[in-house]
């Protein structure tokens, strides 16, 4: 399966979810606004007197104080605690084992018998030009010298992939043949999709403490949805008439699922492995705050301390260059051929070849691991060694030293921008800023997404008094919207015409598409170290970390709904005799107007999902609060910032769903007439 | 053999309280109003002996397609009795209902209903896979059927690398694969072209000489039905509007909706001597046996003054045709006597 169908496929996925979004279109109509503006006046009316300004005591949720009494608990129980002794460390031991093994394995196979292995399931699997970019990302992690860390990177890794896969797939099934089952997932699946990762890390922390057992997990957590819809969604696409033909032979369940559903639904499967290692590898610097080690752990030291001489920069760039070589090695061991090149080798390869092809691989491996062992290969050559540190910290520092205009940028982004609105925010009374709020969810989606702006804004003002670093939890909420929303802007302003112009052009979509791909592939915190390295740490590039974090996506589906915009549609406009602008912004623009809502859409989330990674290298704000949770033992005030962030998310996520939705009524209208 | 007694296929809410009131046999878009089902089959009876070919003939939303899935349960009929080789399939036990498919019956699929990720040889042998048959035994059954439908050389290939006719030729194989002794064809021509669709035609009377299945026929295309079926059903709106032979059908269609459907076929390649033919008459000296065409008759008649006498199978005169006649039925003037 090409990248391109695969981003396709995961689009159409997105684009089911946000089918069943509410649909809502209104006319303008005073008395509706009326009961609008009442009610939306009474809510803020009744914070206003009855809590009043600041948020009174008694509307304080008091989570910080209880996380922390749970966590003084569990350290003093843990050792005799029956949940404990039998459930949850003899679990962690047993995920702790797995990495280990695997990770004895690995290292068993020295790094040549990693290469062949790579190598031969590349070929297997996806080709010779697989193959080939495997055996190149293997090699770049050796010539880095990052080799043992890249070693514990992968063994959690394919110990959370396997444990996503062994538990998705079955589930996956199920939820196709149970519709019960499947309405249950649905809910669990997309809470799962809105909240950040480092959410559930808390709680695993709380309950397994820091080390690979809790990366693991949260792995597991983070890349299973993706496995199971992705199983389910390859289900679902079997025609049921291949089913019927099952049926009607007499096939029972069992041998339908074996001989017709699983193998042709195989392409979409390979999809979700594919997906499940990409996601899995998304979060190994958040897995690495829990204590997954590896080149997570480089890239976070690197950031930490940016001012030592060989560590900085250089040191994450380093790392960060041998994740994405891991990304693109597992990338390519279970991308899929293309379908033309899968009907080319179903011809040649036969059963007793495809299992001379096992046995000989499985030779071939045994006899290079063999004299790996016997002489002196066995560990990757030190002289080889490309020691990217140095010179890249010195660019940051000849950056630093001649280049002014980034400086004056992210000066200007940061004292002209950020902080007048985030005094402006926190200046308000607390209540106007929720009634602003429930206000936006009204004009966007209605009552029901006022009703969750309401919500949400109630459990931040209980969470808000809580003292950070950096003041209150009020404070750095406020802090993080307006972080997160000068980046949505911008991915915006930048996404939008780029994926026009790419819906219009398909010449210059083909030029984009393979940067598009590539940046699919790479592991959110890359974009950080060039951003801290241009910009000096601070907002500003975490703002720009997560504005190119979210930009490929926002590209695609604005590029995607103008191309689905039906051929014939614009030839009518064209014969009735309408300009190339004419049909734009009548026809095109209106008819992707849901798609280019689903994008901003999604442009949130995806920033929301590196907030915290954004904070650690100056964001600050709610997501340094999540770090410190994790990493200073401040669980209390983590699980808070952790819920202000979910609850920020969600009512970003309704008011902008809700504005794609009531244009999906339109255009319903529209096709009706 | 098969046998239906009062099938009745209702789509929608308590579809079971339909059957049996007079909300039954409303209109389709005044049951949909009155309880939200739809009635897809209604009260539909009929018998195919052992070896006979039956053909369900309607259009698109007549209700054929689902008629047939009610015989192997497809899709489960509301009421009603099937009846294949004395049992009724209605009260079989799931194990045995699949039993039934895996041996007594097969089905042809309007798009084939090939695997696509299996070779030509291996979806002919699906469904001895699914019953268990060892795997060099059923490759060798399939390659034998696959010489059968005149398709010899194509076993390793895939579906996609096959035309039309090529694919349905396998799906058809992959129905005679199990030897069963009913065959279900649901509209299995209707995805090719005419005269692929003449030649898959021509195979089925040639395979069905050969192999005397008993067949259950669906199409939409009056001139499949007529040159393949023994009895023709026509089939409107869910129910049978006439049964007989192709003859009947054509010679005597039971109302307008079946007059409009036969107007343009060419009669003289459908009636025979015997359904045109006048009383008995003295002086015929020439004599055409009673299942001559009417196509046939026109040079005879042509060449002899006196009418001419029908013969019987027995060999006794039953009957006369003269050119009046013969012209008359050709012009679809309704036959006299």
């Amino acid at each position: 399966m090409t990248a391109v169908s695969q981003q396709i496929a995961r689009v159409r996925e997105t684009v089911d979810d946000f089918d069943s979004g509410p649909v809502r279109h209104r006319r303008f109509q005073t008395r509706r606004f009326l009961i609008a503006a009442l009610a939306v006046g009474g809510f803020t009316a009744v914070l206003a007197i009855a809590w009043g300004d600041p948020i009174p005591s008694w509307w304080d949720f008091g989570i910080a104080n209880w996380v922390d009494h749970v966590q003084h608990w569990l350290i003093i129980n843990r050792g005799d605690n029956w949940a404990f002794v039998d459930g949850f460390t003899p679990l962690a031991n047993v995920l702790k084992n797995l990495v280990q093994w695997t990770l004895d394995v690995l290292h068993f196979l020295t790094w040549v018998g990693v290469l062949s292995l790579a190598v031969l399931v590349a070929l297997r699997v996806s080709g010779r030009m697989a193959a080939l970019a495997a055996a190149g990302g293997i090699v770049l992690v050796g010539v880095l010298q990052l080799w043992d860390q890249a070693m514990i990177t992968i063994a959690v890794i394919v110990v959370a992939v396997v444990i996503a896969l062994v538990l998705g797939l079955p589930l996956g099934i199920l939820s196709v043949r149970r519709t019960g089952f499947e309405r249950a997932s649905k809910i669990f699946l997309d809470a799962m999709q809105v909240m950040p990762a480092f959410c559930y890390l808390l709680p695993m922390v709380l309950i397994f403490d820091i080390g690979y057992a809790t990366a693991v997990i949260a792995t597991v957590i983070f890349a299973l949805p993706a496995t199971i819809r992705l199983t389910a969604h390859g289900l679902r696409g079997v025609p049921a008439a291949a089913v019927e033909v099952g049926t009607a032979y007499g096939a029972d369940q069992r041998q339908r699922l074996r001989m017709i559903e699983l193998p042709m639904a195989r392409p979409a499967l390979l999809l979700g492995v594919n997906q499940t290692v990409n996601l899995a590898l998304g979060i190994v610097v958040i897995a690495a705050l829990v204590g997954a080690e590896g080149l997570g752990q480089e890239v976070l030291n690197g950031i930490q301390s940016l001012s030592a001489p060989s560590k900085g920069v250089g040191q994450a760039v380093a790392a960060g260059l041998a994740i994405i070589a891991i990304a693109i090695v597992f990338d390519r061991l279970t991308r899929g051929r293309s379908p033309a090149a899968t009907r080319a080798l179903r011809r040649s390869r036969t059963p007793q070849r495809a299992r001379a092809e096992l046995i000989g691989g499985a030779i071939a491996i045994v006899v290079v691991v063999v004299i790996a062992k016997a002489s002196s290969v066995g560990s990757f050559p030190t002289s080889i060694h490309w020691a990217i540190e140095r010179p890249v910290n010195d660019a940051v520092q000849w950056i630093k030293d001649n280049i002014s205009w980034t400086t004056t940028i992210s000066d200007f982004v940061v004292t002209s921008i950020l902080t007048p609105m985030r005094d402006f925010l926190t200046g308000l009374p607390w209540w106007g800023v929720a009634g602003g709020f429930v206000a936006i969810g009204w004009a966007s989606g209605g009552r029901r997404v006022a009703t969750t702006c309401a919500i949400c804004m109630l459990v931040i003002a209980g969470l808000a008094s809580t003292q950070s670093d950096s003041g209150s939890i009020w404070f750095d909420t406020m802090d993080t919207l307006t972080q997160v929303f000068l980046a949505v802007v911008l991915s915006v302003l930048v996404a939008v015409p780029i994926g026009i112009a790419a819906g219009l052009n398909a010449r210059f979509l083909a030029l984009i598409r393979p940067l598009l791909d590539a940046a699919q592939v790479l592991p959110a915190f890359v974009y950080l170290v060039p951003a801290i390295a241009l910009f000096n740490p601070g907002r500003f590039p975490g703002i720009i970390a997560s504005l190119v974090y979210a930009l490929p996506l926002g590209i695609r589906l604005t590029a995607l709904g103008i191309r689905e915009v039906p051929e014939t549609t614009i030839e009518a406009a064209r014969a009735m005799g309408a300009t190339r602008t004419q049909v734009l912004v009548k026809v095109q623009l209106p008819q992707a107007w849901r798609s280019i809502m689903l994008g901003v859409n999604q442009t949130i989330l995806m920033v929301f999902s590196v907030v915290v990674i954004a904070g650690l290298v100056g964001g600050g704000a709610l997501g340094l609060d999540v770090v410190y949770g994790l990493q200073k033992g401040e669980l209390g005030l983590g699980a808070e910032a952790g819920i202000a962030i979910v609850a920020l998310a969600i009512v970003l996520d309704r008011i902008t769903q809700g504005w794609g939705a009531g244009t999906r009524k339109t255009s319903a209208t529209a096709r009706t007439v | 053999m098969i046998s239906c007694r009062g099938v009745w296929k209702v789509f929608g809410p308590k579809a079971e309280r339909v059957v049996g009131t007079p909300d039954a046999d409303l209109p389709r878009a005044e049951l949909e109003a009155a309880t939200g089902c739809v009635a897809a089959v209604r009260d539909v009876s009929f018998d195919v002996p052992e070896g006979g070919v039956f053909v369900v003939m309607g259009l698109s939303g007549s209700g054929k397609s689902t008629l047939v899935r009610c015989f192997s349960r497809l899709i489960e009929p509301t009421a009603g009795d099937v009846v294949i080789d004395g049992r009724n399939v209605i009260d079989l036990s799931p194990a045995d209902l699949r039993e039934l498919r895996r041996t007594r019956l097969s089905m042809v699929f309007q798009n084939f209903g090939l695997l696509p990720h299996r070779r030509a040889l291996d979806n002919i042998a699906f469904g001895l896979e699914v019953q268990g048959v060892s795997k060099a035994e059923r490759l060798a059954r399939a390659k034998e059927m696959l010489d059968l439908v005149g398709l010899g050389s194509v076993g390793e290939s895939y579906p996609d690398e096959l035309s039309g006719g090529m694919q349905q030729r396998v799906g058809l194989a992959r129905a005679l694969a199990n030897d069963p002794a009913i065959l279900l064809f649901d509209e299995p021509f209707s995805a090719l072209d005419p005269l692929i669709r003449r030649d898959m035609q021509d195979e089925v009377v040639r395979l069905q000489r050969e192999l005397r299945k008993t067949v259950v026929f669906i199409t939409h295309d009056l001139a499949e039905a007529l040159k393949l079926g023994d009895q023709i059903a026509i089939m409107r709106d869910g129910r049978f509007v006439q049964v007989g032979t192709p003859e009947e059908v054509v010679s005597a269609p039971a109302d307008d909706y079946v007059r409009d459907f036969v107007r343009d076929v060419p009669r003289g390649h459908v009636l025979t001597a015997r359904s045109i033919m006048n009383p008995v008459v003295d002086g015929a000296t020439t004599r055409v046996a009673a299942a001559t065409k009417v196509s046939d008759l026109v040079p005879i008649v042509a060449s002899v003054d006196a009418p001419v006498a029908v013969i019987d199978d027995d060999g006794s005169v039953c009957g006369s045709v003269d050119r009046l006649c013969v012209l008359d039925a050709l012009a679809d003037v309704p036959a006299v006597g």
